[in-house]
């Protein structure tokens, strides 16, 4: 290799690699099919709730998304405001305290309130509401779903025991698909 | 090549019931495994729909979560059904995301799953059905199962209908073969034997016996009507017979009588005749002696007299030798044997001219002539013919004979032709009657038996013997003897209008 211009073209063809290598990166990014973790999360958490079936409620105009504490799914949790579910539109609620006065369908626990998933998990253990989070051990406290990661893919694990006992039924087929089901 | 209408009836029936059985069973058949064939086509599109349907249903879920792992499980359940050799799974992005392939060493897979999933919901390829069902999620298209099956069933399916429709077939053919066999026993069979017995009654004159009826049917009724035809046919027979030989002894009796009535006639007349002979011959003695010896003392009055009755005894003299002669011919036995007619012909020419010296005639006669015939008949013949001509040319200042023959067909026509007086042709058939004349004796003197005794001759000779003349202008006879073809009738008249136009 000691040819002036042949190394001159080797890092040209380096560069020209780097670049393309980038040209994926930036169409998902552009089209959004860029798929983060983050993304996967709130899809995976809107699909739950297409396999799992509340008691029925007729008075319910609105099916509510109660986000507890700060969580980097926040925001793609916010998108899915109004979107259809259970013949009803989605309604996201954000708070930072547990609260009483929103019947709350679906929580999801943010991975700043770890101290007190116990607590929360508590509040709603007797109300029919799925309780869902990224917090490490949400399942063994109590929670019902809890997110988790297996190298580069997200999976979940179910506490089908405590669904149980607050009348969710939850889908044979999501059960299947379910890292682990506690019963 | 026999024509198929000319084959046996038996034949006919079979080929009949066994072309519709043929035809009918082909066509059942046929009907039978295309309607197999599609609702085979039908039920393999049924039960891959639901199973298709079933394995997009339990998908739904993994799909939404990109389990691709739990897609994968769902599909390799398609293990269990044994056509299956390709099923995929496809996100709404038409990514592939799972795919099961069947592997076996009978079927290779080789087939991967298409890029793109099909847009149509299910056909049939070659030897694949393809099927492709939707995933929903509440109403929602979240991706697309697709399998692809072997067809390898329904074409098994297919031959199998085919084998036993065949087998079966050729049962209801055997079967129908065999029926047609039994059946038409009870056609042609006795048609066969009516048939053999007609035959035999057109072949042999027994009595038939009768025939056996098997069956009430038409064929039945035929062969009643077959034994009561026979029987009236027998019946008939037995009278015609014995009709026949009545009549034969009838026949027999009545020619017998009629040989000796005849026998007995010919010797009267041949008797009468010779003993006509003795008394005019003394007649006839008596008045040449009268006139001889007392010719002297008989006044011219009395000479008169006496030359009628000698002329009245010679005239009937020539009647009974003539008569004798007739009879003669009848009775004498044939001498066949060549005859020169040439030189007979111009030895009773020259007899004739010897009497008549006056006659300025002109005579020609055909050279050499010949016949084969009696020599004594056939001069009789040619003597009173050739004495006719003679005669009846009497008046005619140039007269003419003409002697000689034609050959026609073979046979050999005689003819003696004059120019004398002829006669009208109205009366030729009463020519050759015995004492039947055509003209007065003041005319021509005759005694009416001469044409008679001819046609005797010719009789005798199985000959033929006709005239044609014309009034004033002279007269031709023709004959034939012994002549090759009878029925020369036809022949003769078209002869002589050959040559009247001559």
């Amino acid at each position: 290799m000691h040819n002036p211009l042949k190394r001159k073209w080797t890092r040209s063809k380096k560069l020209l690699a780097a670049s393309l290598l980038w040209i994926p990166l930036l169409l998902n990014a552009s089209t959004g099919f860029a798929k983060t973790e983050q993304d996967i999360k709130a899809a995976f958490l809107y699909n739950f709730m297409k396999f799992i079936a509340w008691p029925y409620d007729e008075e319910q105009i609105e099916f509510n998304l109660c986000v507890i504490g700060d969580d980097p799914v926040n925001e793609k949790l916010k998108m899915l405001q109004s979107r259809p579910i259970h013949k009803l539109n989605l309604h996201v609620e954000h708070f930072y305290a547990l609260n009483s006065e929103i019947t709350c369908h679906v929580v999801f626990v943010g991975e700043s309130e770890n101290k007190f998933a116990d607590k929360i998990i508590e509040f709603y253990a007797h109300t029919p509401t799925l309780t869902v989070s990224s917090i490490e051990g949400f399942v063994n406290k109590g929670g019902m779903v809890g997110f988790i990661t297996l190298g580069n893919i997200i999976r979940f694990n179910i506490n089908l025991k405590q669904a149980k006992k607050t009348q969710l039924s939850i889908s044979s087929k999501l059960l299947e698909l379910a890292n682990q089901v506690e019963q | 090549m026999t024509k198929f209408k000319d084959f046996p009836i038996r034949t006919k029936l079979i080929c009949f019931i066994m072309i519709s059985t043929l035809s009918s069973v082909f066509i059942l058949s046929s009907v039978f495994v295309i309607q197999r064939y599609h609702s085979f086509k039908l039920q393999i599109t049924d039960e891959f729909s639901a199973i298709t349907q079933i394995i997009a249903d339990r998908s739904n879920a993994a799909i939404l979560f990109e389990d691709q792992r739990a897609l994968g499980e769902i599909l390799s359940s398609l293990e269990l059904h044994p056509q299956v050799i390709l099923a995929c799974t496809y996100n709404a992005e038409a990514t592939l995301l799972a795919q099961y392939t069947k592997t076996n060493e009978t079927t290779p897979s080789s087939s991967d799953c298409p890029r793109k999933p099909i847009t149509v919901k299910d056909y049939f390829s070659e030897s694949y059905f393809h099927i492709s069902e939707p995933i929903n999620v509440n109403g929602e298209k979240s991706g697309l199962i697709y399998i692809q099956a072997s067809t390898s069933k329904l074409v098994n399916e297919v031959i199998t209908t085919a084998l036993s429709a065949l087998s079966l077939s050729t049962l209801i053919i055997f079967l129908a073969f065999a029926f047609a066999r039994y059946i038409q026993r009870f056609i042609s069979n006795p048609l066969i034997e009516l048939q053999q017995s007609t035959a035999n009654v057109s072949l042999e004159r027994e009595a038939m016996p009768e025939l056996k009826k098997r069956n009430d049917d038409e064929i039945g009724a035929l062969v009643d009507s077959f034994n009561e035809m026979i029987k009236t046919i027998a019946k008939q027979n037995d009278i015609i017979i014995a009709h026949t030989d009545n009549l034969e002894l009838e026949v027999h009796a009545r020619t017998k009588e009629l040989a000796l009535a005849n026998r007995e006639l010919e010797a009267f007349s041949y008797s009468v005749s010779h003993d006509l002979k003795a008394p005019l011959r003394t007649i006839e003695g008596f008045s040449l002696a009268l006139e001889e010896d007392y010719g002297d003392q008989l006044d011219e009055t009395a000479l008169h007299y006496l030359s009628r009755v000698r002329a009245g005894s010679d005239k009937m003299s020539q009647l009974i030798s003539n008569l004798l002669q007739l009879s003669r011919v009848t009775r004498l036995e044939l001498n066949k044997q060549a005859v020169d007619m040439s030189s007979l012909a111009s030895k009773i020419l020259h007899d004739l001219q010897k009497d008549d010296k006056d006659r300025d005639i002109q005579i020609h006669i055909q050279k050499n002539l010949t016949a084969t015939g009696d020599p004594m008949l056939i001069e009789i013949l040619l003597d009173n013919v050739i004495a006719n001509a003679w005669k009846y040319s009497h008046k005619v200042p140039l007269a003419l004979i003409e002697i000689g023959s034609h050959a026609h067909l073979g046979n050999t026509i005689y003819y003696i032709k004059d120019n004398g007086a002829g006669f009208d042709m109205k009366y030729a058939n009463q020519l050759f009657k015995p004492f039947n004349r055509l003209h007065s004796a003041e005319e021509f003197d005759g005694t009416g038996i001469g044409l008679a005794t001819v046609a005797r001759i010719i009789e005798r000779h199985h000959g033929k013997i006709w005239v044609n003349s014309e009034r004033n202008s002279g007269t031709t006879f023709y004959f034939t003897l012994f002549p090759k073809s009878s029925n020369s009738a036809e022949a003769e008249v078209e002869f002589v209008n050959q040559h009247k136009k001559l």
